[in-house]
C-alpha cells in the first residue's frame, strides 16, 4: 500500500445546532451547550418523544439567494462552503480558473428527497417531479457546483453515516492524483421524517439528550448540519500564497461484512479502517494525540469503539461531539473533521458531550472535562449502516 | 495505470449472464415489453426492460434471499456472475478485493420514493427492516457480508455520472495499492416513478411510448485488477472520468468507436457531444437494457464483449428509430470510448483498450 501524500486543508466551514459557523460551534461546545428538543420541522413524525438537534432557522443568506432551490440540504451545504472559502481566503471568482471538484457525503438527496420541493417550485404535487428533476433540485453537490461554476468532477458518496469521512478521503485522492487543484468536500444532512421515523423504528433513539460512552447511555439523537473542508494541492496553495490549516494524512475504510445495522462485536472492519489509515499516513498509534470518536450513545457502537481504543490507543484521550450536535449521519464525517481541525489548532479538546459517569463495562472512557493537548496528529472516525467504517488521520504539520 | 477486466456479470431485460447479453447484442434483440404497474390512478401499462432475479435462488441461501430487497438481489446476482466469470474456483479472488457500487436511483427507488403515488403513505409506518434496507450502501454491504470481505467498500449515487465515478475510484484504488482487485458494480431498479412519468406525460413529446425506449433495470459488475501484461480478452480500462461541458469537450479520436448511453430525450449536453464528435463511428444499445441512470455500465459490458469477439455490433436503439452503426463491422483493434451525456451539463466516459 502506497504512503498517502498529505493534502492541505486550507479552509473549514461548519454549522450545526450549536451555531452557524465553526467558531460558534466550538465555543458552544466548550460552554457545554446542548440545544436539542422535539422536532419542529417534520411534517409526519411518528412521535415527538425523541429529541433532535436542529439548526436554527435563521442560519443563512443562502436561503434567499437567487437561483437557490430552496432545499434545506443545499442551503446548509452552501452556508458551510461560504465559510470554508472565507476561511481559505478564496473568493468565488478565484475558483473559476481552477480545476475545482466537489465530493460530498449525503443521504437526503436525489431520488429519496421530495419534501420541500413542491413549495419551492410552485408545483402542487411531488409526483410531478421526475427522478431527474429531483436530482437536479436536491443535490447539494450540484447546488454548490452551480453557485461556484465548478468545472471538475462532482460526486455524491452515500455510505450512510461514514459518507462525510469517505468523501474527504476520496477527495484527498483527487488532489494527490493531480485531477483537481482544489476540492470542496465533507458532508451534509438535514433532518427528514423518513430518517427520523426510521431510527425510531430501530428503537435506538434516546428520549433524553444522548450520553455517548456514559453508563446511562440509551441511544442516539438525530441532528443536522454540514461540515465542509477546502482541500488544495500544494502547487495551487503556493501559487496564491495560501496557508494550510492542517493536512489530511491518511484515510482508511473497511467493511465489517457482518450486519446491516449492528457493528461487528469483534470490530474487524473498524480495526481494518484504523490500521489502513495509520499505515498510509506513516503515523504510528503512539503519535495520535487525540481521537474524535463516532460515539453515538448506542450501547453497541460505544462498546466497540471503547474496546478498539483500549486495544490500539490505550493512552490516547478521546471524546464524542454527538452529545452537542446529535448524530448528523452523512454530515458527521465532515462536521467532526472540522471540529478535529479546530482542536488541533486550538490545542484544546472539549469535554465529551453528555458524558458524566464511566461505564464499568467499557474498557475505556472519554474525557470528562476540557483538555489542553499539543497534538501533531488526530483521528476522526465514523461507523455506518452496512458495517462501513471510515477513519481519517488529520495533522497540523506537513513534516512528520 | 490500466486495469484488466477479468470478469463480467450482467443481469437485465436481455437475461442473466454474459451469454444472454452476448446473444442479445449479436442478434440485435430489443428487450422492451409492457409492464403492469399499480398506482393510485389504477393499473398502468408502461414500456419497461425488466430483469429476473430468480437465478439467485440457486446461488445463495434462501434465508439470505428472504432478508433482501430487489435492489440487493440485483446487486448480489450481478456480483456473483462477475466472480464466476473470472474462472477462478468458486469465484474466489486472491488478496484484498475492494467493492465499489454506483447507482442512480439507489435503494429507495420504489419504496419511499414512490410514496406519493402509492395507495398508502409509508413514511409514518416504517419498519426497522425496510428502513435499514433504504440506505443506499445496503447492496455493497450485503455483497461484502456474503463474500466475507473486510475491505474498502464505497457506494456512489450521483445519478447518471455514478458509473464513470465508480470506475474512476476503482482505478485510483488499484493504483494506490489499497486493494489487489476491485468488484465494480452498477445497479438500478425499474423506476416506477420514471415509468409513470413517461407514460402519463407522453403528450409532451418525451414519453417512452412515443420514443419506444423502456425504463430499464439491472445490474452489471466487473472484476478489475492491475494490468499484468498478459492478453485479456475483455480488454483494459485506460481511463474513467467526468467533465463539465463548459470545461472540456471531447476531441474525436481516430482509433476509437463510441458507445453511447443516454436518456429518453437528447439533452443539451448530448447534442453538443454529438456535434463535437462529428461522424465518428458510434453505436448505442439502449434497446437491450433500457433507460436507467447506470446505463453506461451496460454499454461498457457490451464494449467488453465487442473487444472479446473483435466485432462491433449493430445499434439496438429505439429512440426515434435506429441510429448509429446498422451492421456488424470488425473492431480491428480500435479502442471503445463509452459516453454518457449528463443531466447537469457533465459528460462521463470510460475508455476500454485492447
Amino acid at each position: 500500500m502506497k504512503r498517502f501524500s498529505p493534502v492541505a486543508i486550507s479552509g473549514v466551514g461548519c454549522l450545526t445546532a450549536l451555531g452557524h459557523d465553526l467558531d460558534q460551534c466550538m465555543e458552544a461546545m466548550f460552554r457545554g451547550e446542548r440545544n436539542c428538543g422535539p422536532p419542529t420541522r417534520l411534517s409526519n413524525p411518528v412521535s415527538l418523544d425523541y429529541p433532535v438537534f436542529e439548526v436554527s432557522p435563521d442560519f443563512s443568506s443562502a436561503q434567499d439567494r437567487e437561483g437557490s432551490s430552496g432545499v434545506r440540504s443545499v442551503q446548509l451545504a452552501l452556508t458551510a462552503v461560504e465559510e470554508a472559502l472565507r476561511d481559505a481566503r478564496l473568493s468565488g471568482p478565484e475558483l473559476q480558473n481552477r480545476r475545482v471538484g466537489i465530493c460530498l457525503g449525503a443521504t437526503v438527496t436525489g431520488s429519496l428527497k421530495h419534501e420541500g420541493i413542491p413549495e419551492a417550485q410552485g408545483a402542487n404535487k411531488p409526483e410531478y417531479l421526475t427522478p431527474e428533476q429531483r436530482f437536479l433540485l436536491t443535490s447539494p453537490v450540484l447546488g454548490i457546483a452551480n453557485q461556484y461554476r465548478a468545472s471538475g468532477p462532482l460526486q455524491t458518496i452515500v455510505t450512510a453515516c461514514s459518507a462525510g469521512s469517505d468523501a474527504i478521503g476520496l477527495a484527498a485522492q483527487w488532489i494527490q492524483s493531480g485531477m483537481c487543484d482544489l476540492v470542496l468536500t465533507g458532508g451534509v444532512e438535514e433532518l427528514y421524517e423518513i430518517t427520523y421515523n426510521g431510527f425510531v423504528s430501530l428503537m435506538n433513539c434516546d428520549t433524553r439528550p444522548c450520553r455517548p460512552f456514559d453508563a446511562s447511555r440509551n441511544g442516539l439523537n438525530l441532528g443536522e448540519g454540514a461540515g465542509l473542508l477546502v482541500l488544495e494541492s500544494e502547487q495551487a496553495l503556493g501559487q496564491r500564497g495560501g496557508r494550510a490549516k492542517a493536512f489530511v494524512w491518511g484515510y482508511g475504510n473497511s467493511s465489517d461484512a457482518y450486519h446491516l445495522t449492528s457493528p461487528s462485536p469483534e470490530g474487524q472492519g473498524l480495526r481494518g479502517a484504523i490500521l489502513e489509515a495509520l499505515e498510509v499516513s506513516g503515523v504510528g498509534p503512539e503519535r495520535i494525540g487525540f481521537i474524535n470518536a463516532h460515539g453515538t450513545g448506542t450501547l453497541d457502537n460505544d462498546a466497540l469503539e471503547a474496546s478498539m481504543f483500549r486495544e490500539i490507543f490505550p493512552e490516547t484521550p478521546f471524546f464524542s461531539t454527538k452529545g452537542y450536535t446529535g448524530h448528523t449521519l452523512a454530515a458527521a464525517g465532515g462536521i467532526e473533521a472540522a471540529f478535529t481541525v479546530s482542536c488541533l489548532e486550538r490545542h484544546h479538546l472539549p469535554p465529551s458531550g453528555g458524558f458524566s459517569t464511566p461505564d464499568p463495562e467499557l474498557p475505556a472512557s472519554p474525557i470528562q472535562s476540557s483538555l489542553k493537548v499539543r497534538a501533531d496528529f488526530a483521528l476522526s472516525q465514523t461507523l455506518a449502516f452496512g458495517g462501513i467504517n471510515s477513519v481519517l488521520v488529520l495533522g497540523g504539520e506537513k513534516e512528520a | 495505470m490500466r486495469a484488466a477486466v477479468l470478469g463480467l456479470g450482467a443481469v437485465g431485460g436481455f437475461g442473466c449472464g454474459v451469454g444472454d447479453l452476448e446473444n442479445a447484442v449479436q442478434n440485435s434483440i430489443p428487450s422492451t415489453r409492457l409492464v403492469d404497474m399499480e398506482t393510485i390512478h389504477g393499473v398502468l401499462e408502461v414500456p419497461g426492460v425488466t430483469a429476473s432475479v430468480s437465478p439467485l435462488e440457486h446461488k445463495i441461501a434462501k434465508r439470505f434471499l428472504r432478508r433482501s430487497t430487489r435492489f440487493m438481489q440485483l446487486a448480489i446476482l450481478g456480483s456473483l456472475l462477475a466472480l464466476e466469470d473470472t474462472g477462478e474456483q468458486d469465484g474466489a479472488l486472491e488478496g484484498r478485493t475492494g467493492i465499489i457500487l454506483g447507482t442512480g436511483y439507489g435503494a429507495t427507488c420504489n419504496t419511499l420514493n414512490f410514496q406519493a403515488l402509492s395507495p398508502r403513505d409509508e413514511s409514518s409506518n416504517i419498519s426497522p427492516t425496510s428502513f435499514s434496507h433504504s440506505v443506499d450502501n445496503v447492496a455493497a454491504a450485503s455483497i461484502a457480508a456474503l463474500l466475507e470481505k473486510n475491505t474498502p467498500n464505497i457506494t456512489i449515487n450521483h445519478f447518471d455520472m455514478s458509473v464513470p465515478l465508480a470506475f474512476m475510484t476503482a482505478l485510483s484504488w488499484l493504483q494506490s495499492g489499497r486493494v489487489d482487485n476491485v468488484l465494480v458494480g452498477c445497479v438500478d431498479e425499474f423506476s416506477k416513478i420514471s415509468a409513470y412519468h413517461q407514460s402519463t406525460f407522453k403528450g409532451d413529446g418525451s414519453g417512452a411510448q412515443q420514443c419506444g425506449i423502456g425504463v430499464g433495470e439491472g445490474s452489471v459488475f466487473f472484476v478489475l485488477a492491475p494490468e499484468k501484461g498478459s492478453e485479456i480478452s475483455y480488454g483494459h480500462i485506460r481511463e474513467a472520468r467526468t467533465c463539465a461541458w463548459s470545461a472540456s469537450a471531447p476531441e474525436p479520436e481516430n482509433d476509437c468507436v463510441y458507445f453511447w448511453d443516454h436518456g429518453f430525450q437528447a439533452s443539451n449536453t448530448e447534442t453538443l457531444l454529438r456535434d463535437s464528435l462529428g461522424h465518428a463511428p458510434s453505436a448505442s444499445y439502449l434497446g437491450l437494457y433500457g433507460y436507467l441512470p447506470v446505463g453506461l455500465g451496460f454499454a461498457l459490458a457490451i464494449a467488453a464483449l465487442s473487444r472479446k469477439n473483435d466485432w462491433v455490433y449493430p445499434s439496438v436503439e429505439e429512440r426515434g428509430g435506429h441510429w448509429g452503426l446498422q451492421g456488424h463491422e470488425p473492431l480491428d483493434g480500435r479502442r471503445i470510448r463509452c459516453l454518457r451525456p449528463g443531466l447537469a451539463g457533465e459528460w462521463g466516459t470510460v475508455l476500454l483498450e485492447p
